[in-house]
């Protein structure tokens, strides 16, 4: 079975320019270590901690993630810190777990209490996910000097991933994966109904309407909070203004309230109201997958990457990989896919503040980061990857990721529009929209209202 | 006759009770009221703004929505929550065949976490698979057969009707405590006088337990006020904001928005609102029985 590598943030970054990289990376490394990190290591800056000494000091590290219960990576990093542990008798690591967004606000309220675990997963420094304010606060740790001095970490992720790391010139985070969403098509819900899987935006709306006249649900979608509706948005706005355009009108410094937009919500409103199940608004993306989705019940779903996991293999083999259609008229001409840095590590600031600590810790981190870790998040975990040059089996990242993976890497990348809302004007506009796609507003209603979050 | 007389060095046996209770509570609470004077993030740059969080809450249209609902939910809890309390208990007054089995059977529900039973409901309402649309459809009442927290005409009935529900036994105990402690002479007596089942509820059973009744309903009320378990597991507040009370709202201003001062002002307004409410029912609808 060929292997390749999984992940590929920059689309023009090809597998050559990878090889390039690793092989520059190391002898990078090689002649870093010649011109004097080798001093750097004698200092033990970078040194991993002797193992295996159960009598030596004891150390106590807290470690925060909302890799829990069914979550696919929650075994490979369990593996990880178990073996971490055996290493390291003389370490005891506390997993606290916080399953999905509780992690979120389990972390904001350590942060004001001032107790933020040693090392923890969370998303990007974006403003919608608030860790900038932690990040402000002095409560993260500055891993500037470490990531850009450890030979571990050379070569280690592309340029683009230390951009999402860095805030305010500084790195506060190590990536862990990435995301990509995925459009896909139940064939066995299209064949029911005798409907031709969409290639074109018209043939899009025409199924839609063909599939819900023939009784099936269209979209097997939730429509509340932080839900799908959110990423059918997003990819109907990106086509009609662009994304650079509509990340500006999100973050308030363009006026949202314009003709383009109200188009923009009516073309919406044809293609999701209606069309998604009675219950969409009232249920979570988990219970769509377990009542719609794996029940072959629902014809379309639109998707973050790491939901396919949780298909099950037979509903697997039904889904094809679709490419969210132009709109004729609109700002993107040419295809794209919303893709991002998701997941990053993060060490508090007193935790590399303290001597004892600040070892074990750095050296956990290079464990969850390796690249034998990564190839398990992959492998394991069915999550694309943020290392380079880590070589993963195909047949083990799953037929389907892998054609869902493949058709987003070739394409250029929209950044995830709520990503440049404050968490304040996001808690306002997912409701609204979620009240949107149930109907209640009429498009140009609907877009006034998004005038007053996003212009206050 | 001897008289009650304060001693001041019997205030030194309440200092122990009177530190705890600083500690936790009035100390919290006036920092509580204190932070809601800033303009804070909970980490850094507290900004001085003076009522500037309250004037914002006044035209809060979500949070003077909410505090709408929780009078609804309120009133709602008094009728029927109390109320159903009330009748259960007046049937058990006297001793009827299974009265220990209906005791418990009421009084069961209560000692579920609010959480589990949130989750109960959640799948009861689901259109596909929830047992009261299933029923409805068994017994030829499709019609009324519904997406019960998808509808947002209906969700908050659908969220306030499982704590009322829930807690019904709670009340059902206080209430069936006190009703026993009724004289029965008083019965007695009013049988002789003629009167029948209704006038012995109404002039007997509800004059004498009304000091009791008057704590059911101050609990009803504060609970409702503070309501946020059931809404968090069932809707979220949602769909949309239909189901948002201020108490989840509270929640998602501090931690999911971070605006620590924002929601120190809630907090302190919903702690207002529950005195204030308790306070005036208690002077509206206290009387001394001459």
């Amino acid at each position: 079975m060929p292997s390749q590598d999984v992940w590929c943030p920059n689309a023009a970054l090809t597998r050559r320019t990878l090889f390039a990289a690793v092989g520059l990376a190391a002898a990078g490394a090689t002649g870093l270590l010649a011109a004097g990190i080798g001093a750097a290591r004698a200092e033990d800056s970078f040194a991993p901690p002797p193992m295996g000494t159960a009598d030596a000091k004891h150390v106590a590290l807290r470690f925060a993630t909302s890799y829990a219960g069914m979550h696919p990576m929650t075994q490979p990093v369990r593996a990880i810190i178990e073996q971490y542990r055996k290493d390291y008798p003389n370490v005891s690591v506390a997993i606290e777990e916080s399953p999905g967004d509780a992690q979120m606000t389990r972390i904001k309220i350590d942060a004001s209490s001032d107790r933020l675990p040693d090392l923890f997963n969370y998303w990007r420094l974006d403003p919608g996910f608030g860790l900038d304010q932690i990040a402000h606060a002095g409560k993260l740790a500055d891993l500037t000097a470490w990531t850009r001095n450890d030979p571990f970490f050379q070569g280690l992720y592309d340029a683009y991933s230390w951009r999402t790391a860095t805030l305010d010139g500084k790195v506060w985070g190590v990536p862990i994966n990435m995301f990509y969403v995925e459009f896909l098509a139940n064939k066995a819900v299209f064949d029911r109904a005798g409907v031709a899987v969409p290639s074109d935006w018209a043939g899009l709306l025409e199924a839609v309407k063909a599939l819900k006249a023939k009784g099936e649900i269209p979209w097997a979608i939730s429509i509340g909070k932080d839900s799908e509706g959110g990423r059918i948005y997003n990819a109907v706005v990106n086509r009609m203004v662009g994304n650079p355009r509509a990340l500006r009108m999100h973050a308030g410094a363009e006026p949202i309230d314009v003709p383009e937009m109200v188009r923009a919500a009516e073309l919406l409103r044809e293609l999701v109201v209606g069309n998604v199940p009675q219950d969409a608004i009232a249920i979570g993306n988990d219970s769509v997958y377990a009542k719609y989705v794996n029940n072959n019940r629902g014809a379309l779903i639109m998707d973050g990457s790491w939901i396919t996991p949780a298909l099950k293999p037979e509903v697997q083999a039904n889904m094809v990989v679709l490419a969210f259609p132009l709109i004729p008229g609109g700002a993107e001409t040419q295809q794209s896919a919303e893709r991002d840095l998701t997941s990053l590590w993060y060490v508090s600031a007193k935790a590399m503040a303290d001597a004892d600590r600040r070892p074990y810790v750095q050296e956990l981190v290079r464990r969850l980061s390796s690249r034998a870790a990564e190839k398990t998040y992959a492998e394991e975990g069915k999550q694309p990857i943020a290392a380079l040059g880590v070589q993963v089996d195909p047949a083990k990242y799953g037929k389907l990721a892998w054609a869902a993976q493949s058709q987003a890497l070739n394409t250029p990348a929209d950044k995830w529009i709520p990503s440049v809302m404050t968490p304040a004007r996001r808690a306002e506009f997912e409701p609204l929209l979620g009240e949107f796609l149930s109907g209640k507003y009429e498009p140009a209603a609907f877009v006034a209202k998004l005038g007053q979050i996003f212009s206050s | 006759m001897g008289s009650l007389r304060f001693r001041p060095g019997v205030a030194l046996f309440m200092l122990p009770a009177f530190a705890l209770y600083s500690l936790f509570f009035i100390v919290p609470f006036l920092r509580t009221m204190y932070g809601s004077l800033f303009d804070w993030n909970g980490m850094e740059n507290a900004r001085f703004i003076g009522l500037g969080n309250y004037a914002q809450l006044a035209r809060d249209s979500l949070f003077l929505t909410g505090i709408g609902r929780v009078a609804l939910w309120a009133l709602l809890a008094i009728i029927f929550k109390v109320g159903t309390a009330l009748v259960l208990a007046s049937m058990l007054r006297l001793p009827i065949p299974g009265e220990r089995f209906f005791t418990g059977a009421f009084f069961v529900p209560v000692v579920i976490s609010s959480a589990a039973i949130s989750l109960m409901f959640t799948l009861l309402y689901d259109p596909d698979i929830g047992l009261i649309d299933v029923a409805l459809r068994g017994v030829g009442l499709g019609f009324l057969a519904h997406a019960w927290l998808s509808d947002e005409n209906l969700a908050l009935y659908a969220v306030i009707a499982v704590p009322i529900w829930h807690t019904i036994g709670y009340f059902f105990i206080i209430i069936l405590a006190a009703v026993r402690n009724v004289p029965a002479e008083l019965y007695e007596a009013a049988r002789i006088d003629g009167a029948g089942a209704r006038t012995l509820f109404t002039r007997i059973t509800v004059p004498c337990l009304w000091p009791v009744l008057q704590v059911c309903i101050i609990l009803a009320i504060t609970a409702a006020v503070k309501s946020f378990d059931y809404v968090f597991v069932m809707t979220k507040g949602g769909p949309g904001t239909a189901t948002e009370v201020p108490a989840t709202y509270l929640f998602r201003t501090i931690f999911t928005n971070l605006q620590l001062g924002y929601g120190t002002a809630m907090a302190s307004t919903i702690f207002l609102i529950a005195l204030v409410s308790t306070l005036a029912f208690r002077r509206l609808t206290t009387f001394r029985l001459d």
